[in-house]
């Protein structure tokens, strides 16, 4: 299955928190209504909007771990970001 | 005579003190968990670079392949595991005293790919300054050059330069010598998508040591061919 670029950042950014907080990144993840996550895959789909799907994914992990959190998103997310015209980047992700 | 407690304030101090201790305990929760996230972070950083290095000590001291295929599994080991878009690895070629050869390239988007998007292998030509300052590393924008100025030092036309940039989109790059014995024997290159200025400090880290594992590999099979660092000066000068 192929995946969109926003589902590929999001599944960029779990891995990123995963390597850090281990399983606790993915739990959080499923909290996000629209994402729907297929994680042994390491495969997502988003139903919503994808610009807010993304953004209350990294605040979710914001919550709990601060804004140190944002940056490992960020760079995470960095080498798929300039696939996305700036106004379709999220912007926490700017 | 029974003493009594002031009625007024008691009962505020015992609402306050709850409040302010759970508050306190909030700050403190929140503060530790940063403080392990961060640590954590480290590890996992760390955990990265010695993985890498591990494989590139395998590639080096157990392969007898040539430089070439040596060269060109270390930079795909270094894309595979790490977000460089591009890791190129200039040596020194046996047959030319004035430039370097591209012999390992690697691009993140070119993984799987069956052919290289080079019509013919990259020279690094030695008349760069760089090369013989005293710097052992360099950040390059490429945002502010035009495809000539970066063909310059490539022995590569500035078409071939725009096709490569079409295919990835470079907007900065870290360049680190391989220096033996004083002598730069190659160049590691790792491309960004993002400007020179985003380029974290945790990415030179892992980048300088990952050029210092790689230097055995130049010491074995390119000492005999190095030359001394002071040509490039002479050159240069001239």
């Amino acid at each position: 299955m192929s995946m969109d670029v926003y589902a590929q950042i999001a599944v960029k950014i779990i891995a990123g928190q995963e390597a850090i907080i281990g399983p606790v990144a993915v739990e959080q993840a499923e909290r996000v209504p629209d994402l729907k996550i297929d994680w042994p895959n390491h495969e997502i789909t988003i139903t919503g909007d994808k610009v807010s799907a993304i953004q209350e994914l990294i605040e979710k992990y914001k919550e709990l771990f601060g804004q140190i959190s944002v940056e490992v998103s960020k760079q995470a997310a960095a080498s798929l970001m300039e696939q996305l015209p700036e106004n379709a980047q999220p912007a926490i992700l700017r | 005579m029974e003493k009594t407690e002031p009625q007024d304030t008691a009962p505020k101090k015992r609402t306050r003190l709850p409040f302010q201790k759970r508050k306190q305990l909030e700050q403190d929760i929140e503060h530790i968990t940063a403080e392990m996230y961060k640590r954590n972070q480290e590890l996992a950083d760390t955990n990265k670079t010695l993985l890498l290095l591990r494989t590139i000590d395998a590639l080096v001291l157990e392969s007898h392949a040539s430089v070439k295929m040596v060269c060109e599994h270390i930079s795909q080991a270094i894309t595979q595991a790490t977000d460089y878009p591009l890791v190129g690895l200039f040596t020194r070629t046996p047959h030319d005293q004035d430039q370097m050869r591209l012999y390992g390239f690697s691009g993140k988007e070119l993984l799987g790919g069956s052919s290289s998007p080079l019509s013919r292998p990259l020279h690094l030509k030695i008349s760069d300054e760089w090369l013989a300052s005293a710097n052992t590393s360099r950040i390059l924008s490429l945002d502010g050059m035009t495809p000539r100025e970066m063909a310059e030092n490539l022995d590569i036309s500035a078409t071939e330069i725009g096709r490569l940039l079409r295919l990835m989109p470079l907007k900065s790059l870290y360049e680190v010598k391989l220096v033996v014995r004083r002598r730069v024997v190659g160049v590691l290159i790792i491309g960004f998508h993002g400007d020179a200025n985003n380029i974290s400090q945790s990415d030179k880290t892992l980048i300088d040591r990952l050029t210092a594992r790689s230097r055995p590999l130049m010491r074995q099979r390119t000492t005999s061919l190095a030359w001394p660092a002071t040509s490039f000066v002479r050159r240069s000068q001239a």
